[in-house]
């Protein structure tokens, strides 16, 4: 019996020395936007929870909109611009002599821009008539689209680039600015509340803007953008399955949210309800995600291996196998491990605060699914090796439609919302899962599969 | 005595690598030469291509009745899985696994395989394919750079997965007859297990050699040499395994084909021939300055740096004009570097490149010595053709020209890439005008009577008539064939 608790032992004190080291890594800096975000902005909201309900409900529905329209909306530029940064990150060639790069962000950007323009256009209608919100409402929905738009498609070039330490102090900054605005605003007058919010997210954008400048050096010149639309649709072809999962897991994080809004909107006749247990409990629930920390130090400590992966001997090979099999062992239990700690903290928050055993069930329900979705996201970074970026599509694309079937039971109890993203994501995982372990099994020879596969396929373009 | 007559038109699928009808070149003009002599038979071409040469560039002889010209390059790219069942993938693997090794191909199981399965691109992503190439790897060369290796071997098995690809679109023959021991002689293997016809080799050339030369040529890392030398030796030995014939044009041939694990009882040599009666001497008088012609593709093989060189020491002495007849489009990088050394040499008057031409019998007759300065031949045509248009030949001593000119009075042999002695026999033949008559006397009579094209389509029909009796020496008498008993004919009866 002595034995078994020995090496339990020591695995808790494996496990302990990796996620200590884990938090204190660069790479732990990572998670600082999410949770700078998080805490600014449910401090806010609990301050605020004196004012008007359907005030309160209207500034979080535009600020959510404004969110949840511009993420899924960069989503495509996002992805090529972490792809392409990544790549050039990994040659370890500096940035800034890319030229492809700053043009690419600039492109992005510019992008982004006109797609929410466009899409606020669209939106017009829906906020005046079926929501009844007033224009300025409106302007401020309109501004926080392009400005969050603006900041995911830099905040991914930083990201891409290894640069941990400056988007985390400029969100923790300025997520600072926003709730210190916003309620400065707020005592003054609360109609202008979302002031205060759009000026804090004006001085992230800005401050992004001024050090992406400086390193990637981002252009306006019009022959320059035309050229790189130019490139845009080959671009988009080569990298479509990537694209796809960017934009599905974005939707899969947060269908369940949106579709529990709508569905009590029309309960209470208000279009959309954000306030209420389901948002509080869903959002505790995506705590544990915050382990995926584990994920930016696992890429970053890959990054010699990958580089020269497949030099050498088939001996020399099969060793940086060896270490990155365990690389990548050690990181899914780490962040398996962080994200349980995290959801228990969660849980219990969510046991004393709002005192409500419904927001306990979503926080957990939520919470599981969380660290198992983060997982499929995890893996996303491996399949690509062995050309199977699909796989990972295909399971968030899974977790969406778990969270649309779960739309006829929502009336019964919203619980249904936060189940349906549990079991889709727990099919997703078993399939990302399953075909990771598969593939990492028998790396050298599925590896090198997917280079002749991608020859093949080059070839043929030709 | 056995008598038979052959009930149905005779059907031969000849099986041309990169050269009749897509490309000029000697190989191709004896095909061509071939062909038109032997009008009885009906012959299908079956030619492998290079990528975007598939245009042919002869016109469509009468007795010619399909020409199927296919490039490796453009088989099955489909991405769609392999279906083929484990066993024969692990079979096939080891099948092609031994070019490797440089050993024979099993073209019984292949032809087999082949048969039954249609064998995509897909399977070379096939774990079988893996475990050969890493099995090889770690027995053999587990040192080198595996990524090199790999890709290397997979080269080879797409090269024989292609080559197996084109097996189904040759067409049924009485008899298959490759131009080369190559890619052609292993597509001929397959063919002859397939269908059970008789399968006979030509060998104008030497296929290893000449693919090592080449080889030389181009900035290839030293493990894919290796793999793609090891990749010839297994095209050879398996061509040699199953073929019934081999038909050098030379008896030079001989030792390294047998090294190959060809068999001594299946070697029949039929020399190179051309048309006496065409190639014919110019009676009429050249002008005063003598001509120094060199006719070949103007490639590395051929060897015209070194005639470049030699031009130079034989203008220190006598004053002559030089003409390089021959196509310059293929190798343009060669050409170019001939071109540079000319200029370099300040011979840019002296020396005059023709290029591609149809009338090479004009260009004969302008010539007053003929120089072939190729570092490997086999019987080449140009010199058969020189000679007998009765032109003094200075020759690298290579191949099947060694045989020719040696002790027969009808011009020199001179080492490969030497321009000095090369320089030293055209300037003696230069100043010696009667000499010059005189070897070209005997040239014209040597060609008469050895290497007219008759003798060689008489020598080719003679073993397509071979491998289709039991073995026995075959005649042929009116345009019959008889076998079984020496029976002397004349020529002209079946010709005619």
């Amino acid at each position: 019996m002595g034995a078994p608790s020995t090496d339990l032992k020591l695995f808790i004190e494996r496990l302990t020395t990796t996620v200590s080291k884990v938090i204190l890594s660069d790479s732990a800096l990572f998670i600082v936007p999410s949770l700078a975000t998080t805490l600014a902005s449910g401090l806010l909201f609990w301050l605020l929870r004196d004012y008007a309900a359907s005030e309160l409900n209207a500034m979080a529905v535009v600020i959510m909109s404004a969110v949840v329209l511009s993420m899924v909306g960069t989503a495509t530029f996002q992805f090529l611009i972490y792809k392409k940064v990544g790549e050039v990150n990994l040659s370890e060639k500096p940035i800034t002599e890319e030229k492809g790069i700053n043009t690419l962000l600039s492109l992005g950007i510019v992008t982004s821009v006109v797609f929410s323009m466009l899409v606020s256009g669209i939106a017009y209608p829906y906020f005046k008539y079926v929501l009844n919100y007033s224009l300025l409402q409106f302007v401020f929905f309109g501004v926080l689209l392009i400005l969050y738009s603006v900041t995911w498609v830099l905040t991914a070039s930083f990201w891409a680039s290894g640069k941990y330490k400056y988007p985390a102090f400029v969100f923790a900054f300025s997520y600072v600015a926003v709730f210190v605005l916003s309620y400065s605003v707020h005592q003054i007058d609360p109609t202008y509340t979302l002031c205060g919010y759009v000026a804090g997210i004006a001085i992230l954008v800005t401050l992004l803007t001024l050090e992406s400048q400086r390193v990637f050096g981002i252009t306006l010149k019009c022959s320059k953008l035309l050229e790189a639309t130019a490139t845009m649709p080959k671009l988009i072809s080569t990298e479509y399955w990537g694209i796809l999962f960017q934009v599905f897991f974005i939707i899969a994080l947060l269908l369940d949210k949106v579709i529990v809004w709508i569905s009590e909107g029309e309960r209470a006749g208000s279009g959309l309800q954000i306030l209420g247990p389901y948002t509080t409990g869903a959002f505790l629930g995506l705590v544990p995600t915050l382990g995926i920390v584990a994920l930016a130090r696992f890429t970053e400590k890959v990054k010699p291996l990958s580089k020269d992966m497949y030099t050498g001997t088939l001996n020399d090979i099969r060793r940086r196998i060896t270490e990155y099999n365990s690389l990548y062992r050690k990181g899914l239990v780490t962040m398996l491990a962080v994200g349980l700690v995290l959801l228990a903290v969660a849980a219990v928050f969510a046991a004393y605060q709002p005192r409500d055993t419904r927001v306990l069930t979503i926080v957990l329900t939520v919470g599981f699914g969380a660290i198992l979705f983060e997982v499929i996201l995890y893996n996303s970074f491996v399949l690509p090796i062995f050309g199977k970026s699909h796989i990972s599509t295909m399971s968030v694309l899974i977790v969406c439609l778990c969270g649309i079937l779960t739309v006829p039971f929502i009336s019964n109890d919203i619980w249904f919302a936060s189940l349906g993203f549990l079991f889709g994501s727990f099919v997703g995982f078993m399939i990302s899962q399953l075909w990771t372990t598969r593939l990492l099994l028998n790396f050298d020879y599925n590896a090198f599969r997917a280079f002749q596969m991608m020859r093949q396929t080059t070839k043929s373009v030709v | 005595m056995t008598q038979f007559r052959l009930e149905n038109q005779l059907k031969v699928c000849m099986i041309s690598e990169g050269s009749y009808p897509v490309c000029r070149g000697g190989l191709s003009e004896w095909a061509h030469e071939l062909i038109k002599q032997l009008k009885f038979i009906e012959f299908d071409i079956f030619c492998i291509a290079p990528p975007q040469r598939t245009k042919s560039l002869y016109d469509k002889l009468p007795n010619i009745k399909n020409i199927v010209t296919v490039d490796v390059s453009n088989t099955d790219r489909s991405r769609k899985s392999s279906t083929l069942p484990k066993s024969i993938s692990a079979e096939l693997s080891d099948c092609l696994g031994d070019a490797l090794y440089g050993r024979h191909i099993n073209c019984e199981r292949l032809a087999e395989i082949v048969k039954e399965y249609h064998i995509k691109k897909t399977w070379l992503r096939s774990r079988e394919v893996w475990n050969t190439t890493v099995g090889f790897y770690q027995e053999n060369c587990p040192d080198q750079s595996f990524r090199e290796f790999f890709w290397t071997a997979q080269g080879i098995y797409s090269m024989l997965l292609d080559g197996l690809a084109l097996v189904d679109r040759v067409p049924v023959a009485d008899v298959y007859h490759s131009l080369t021991a190559g890619f052609g002689g292993l597509i001929g293997s397959v063919a002859k297990v397939l269908h059970g016809k008789p399968f006979i080799i030509s060998e104008l050339g030497q296929y290893m050699r000449e693919r090592t030369i080449e080889l030389s040529r181009y900035k290839i890392p030293e493990t894919a040499q290796h793999q793609i030398i090891r990749l010839t030796e297994t095209m050879l030995r398996t061509a040699y395994k199953y073929t019934d014939l081999i038909v050098p044009v030379s008896g030079s041939y001989i030792p390294p084909e047998l090294e190959l694990g060809a068999e001594r009882r299946k070697i029949r040599i039929v020399s190179n021939g051309i048309d006496a009666q065409r190639f014919v001497p110019d009676l009429s008088s050249n002008g005063t300055c003598p001509v120094v012609g060199c006719v070949a593709r103007v490639v590395p093989i051929k060897g015209q740096l070194t005639f470049i060189k030699a031009c130079k020491k034989v203008l220190e002495n006598y004053k002559a004009s030089f003409v390089i007849v021959g196509d310059i489009q293929d190798d343009p990088a060669y050409y170019k570097q001939c071109k540079a050394l000319i200029d370099e040499l300040g011979l840019t008057e002296d020396i005059k490149f023709v290029g591609y031409t149809d009338n090479l019998l004009e260009w004969y007759h302008k010539v007053d010595v003929f120089v072939l300065p190729s570092l490997w031949e086999g019987i080449p045509l140009a010199l058969l053709e020189a000679m007998s248009c009765g032109l003094p030949c200075v020759c690298t001593a290579v191949g099947g020209v060694r045989d020719i000119i040696s002790d027969s009075g009808v011009g020199y042999i001179v080492p490969p890439d030497d321009p000095d002695s090369m320089s030293a026999r055209i300037t003696q033949l230069l100043k010696d005008k009667a000499l010059r008559k005189e070897m070209g006397k005997r040239a014209r009579e040597l060609i008469k009577e050895k290497y007219t094209i008759e003798h060689m389509a008489e020598g080719i029909l003679r073993t397509y008539l071979e491998v289709l009796s039991d073995g026995s020496p075959v005649y042929i008498f009116n345009g019959e064939a008889y076998s079984g008993a020496l029976i002397s004919t004349h020529w002209a009866l079946w010709r005619y």
